[in-house]
């Protein structure tokens, strides 16, 4: 008796999933669904529009011009040293910031995030003050300009980078047991190399996906070093930078191209990035 | 073996604990916010009394008169957690032997002794290879077990070790513990908020209410106990 009444109830239950899905969607989810169809199609136009806008011989031919080429290798060299440099300070920072509660942190903490929400502008603008008027003449006496210089579009794309790398650190960090810290120690390790064989090891994908993401805003970063390092030709000229010189000219061409670099190096980093995530949601 | 005597500030009142322990098991038993995790913590030096003496064999662990605080690495204290704290991306063997290089590497007088042989009479050997995500809540309890003696302790302290499992493994996981203990011969410190735990294994309970502790007779509790499992069907 109760299991036929059992198996009715898994009978009725079955059709209305079956009803459910020749339906289709009430109204709500179709309105939810056509926005994002719509918004896929933009992205889909906004990215094809880049390509089918520049010539293909003329895409070629500015990949062969000596600006192109220093363009490229300024911004890969710059780039990586600046998020190397933004994870090194990044590692401390955010583990402190994970592991330990102290007097004037949520202070530390804000001060940390200010360039994420500054205007790039705005955060040369402050960079500019600070290595010109404040301690420009020391600098110059050592030899070790900023303004105007390559150190000055480092500098910038490492201040950039590096709220962004100490947030996703401390998420990385923040994603560990402790108590895995603390068994480790009672196994007889120090601090030192339970950090490296514990936390570093098992934090592993959260700090690489931080270094893509933080790379990726070295790559684009344009306000701060137009600001700190100035905008001049084949000396501070990133690919970011020789967009808006080249669009500022006049030379669609060159402008483009390098957009459409800008684009695939871009994609490529989001696409390191999902597949890291990927492999952590894996484990 | 084991003497202890320390205060410790927490949140809402001073725990105040005597231990006098030799090679037993002392269970630490009362209701959670008592304070019994902060003790094991305290033995370990995972955190620091706020006064006292732990002396551990011949050896003083703490003393605030003597300003002693030894580091929780050179303590040859083994700690068990309540939920096992396997190293997720190491493997039962690379876990088992994590301690154990670490150790030989400053201590060469370490015995030889295959440490994964430990995993033999926990009927885990088997899953030597695995990682800690393909095993059970009690096998995983067991690969826990057999890390922290890897290294050869002078003290074991278990954590709730047994509130994650299911019962009939909670039984079996009990016995084998109460084995273990025989062969081993130090002190085990455990703490748990089960009484029948409490009166199987307890050769000593200590029974905490918000950190006054109480040497509760033994037979009150292994009555409660057994009053327990008669009761159970």
């Amino acid at each position: 008796m109760q299991n036929t009444a059992l198996k009715q109830d898994h009978k009725a239950v079955f059709f209305n999933a079956m009803k459910m899905s020749l339906k289709g969607p009430g109204p709500f989810q179709a309105a939810f669904w056509l926005v994002l169809i719509l918004m896929t199609a933009f992205m889909l136009t906004l990215v094809g529009g880049l390509f089918l806008y520049g010539e293909w011989s003329a895409f070629l031919k500015v990949l062969q011009q000596p600006e192109f080429h220093y363009a490229m290798t300024f911004t890969l060299w710059t780039t990586l040293l600046s998020t190397m440099l933004a994870g090194m300070v990044a590692v401390p920072c955010g583990f402190i910031l994970s592991r330990h509660n102290f007097p004037g942190k949520i202070l530390v903490d804000t001060l940390i995030d200010i360039p994420i929400v500054l205007p790039p502008l705005v955060s040369g603008v402050a960079l500019l003050i600070l290595f010109g008027p404040v301690l420009g003449d020391a600098l110059t006496r050592l030899g070790l300009d900023i303004v105007f210089s390559i150190r000055g579009v480092i500098v910038a794309q490492w201040f950039i980078a590096t709220p962004f790398a100490v947030r996703t650190f401390k998420q990385a960090f923040d994603s560990i047991d402790p108590r895995l810290e603390k068994i480790a120690r009672t196994l007889g390790y120090t601090p030192s190399e339970v950090f490296f064989k514990v936390t570093v090891p098992m934090a592993k994908k959260g700090l690489l996906g931080g270094l893509t993401m933080a790379w990726a805003r070295t790559l684009g970063e344009f306000g701060a070093t137009a600001m700190l390092a100035g905008i001049i030709r084949m000396k501070t000229e990133t690919l970011a930078v020789a967009v808006f010189l080249n669009m500022s000219i006049g030379d669609m061409n060159f402008a483009m191209a390098t957009s459409i670099i800008m684009l695939f190096l871009a994609m490529f980093l989001l696409a390191v990035f999902k597949t890291i995530s990927r492999l952590e949601a894996r484990a | 073996m084991l003497e202890a005597r320390f205060t410790k500030k927490l949140w809402h009142f001073t725990l105040d604990i005597r231990i006098n322990l030799g090679t037993e098991i002392l269970v630490l038993w009362g209701p959670s916010g008592a304070g019994k995790t902060t003790i094991l913590h305290c033995l370990a030096g995972l955190s620091s009394p706020g006064g006292g003496l732990i002396k551990l064999g011949d050896t003083v662990l703490y003393s605030s008169e003597e300003r002693i605080n030894v580091n929780t690495r050179f303590r040859n204290v083994g700690y068990l957690f309540q939920d096992y704290a396997l190293f997720p991306h190491l493997t039962v063997r690379q876990n088992v032997l994590y301690g154990v290089k670490c150790k030989r590497k400053k201590d060469h007088d370490l015995p030889g002794k295959n440490p994964l042989e430990l995993l033999e009479p926990f009927g885990v050997s088997h899953l030597i290879d695995r990682y800690p995500t393909q095993l059970s809540g009690g096998e995983k309890q067991r690969v826990a077990l057999a890390r922290a003696l890897a290294v050869q302790p002078q003290l074991l302290l278990l954590d709730e070790p047994f509130s994650a499992l299911d019962r009939n493994i909670k039984e079996n996981l009990r016995q084998e513990i109460k084995k273990l203990h025989r062969k081993w011969k130090i002190p085990f410190v455990l703490v748990t908020h089960d009484e029948e735990d409490a009166g199987f294994l307890g050769d000593k309970i200590i029974s905490l209410e918000k950190g006054r502790s109480s040497d509760t007779p033994l037979q009150t509790i292994s009555e409660a106990a057994s009053g327990l499992t008669q009761s159970m069907p």
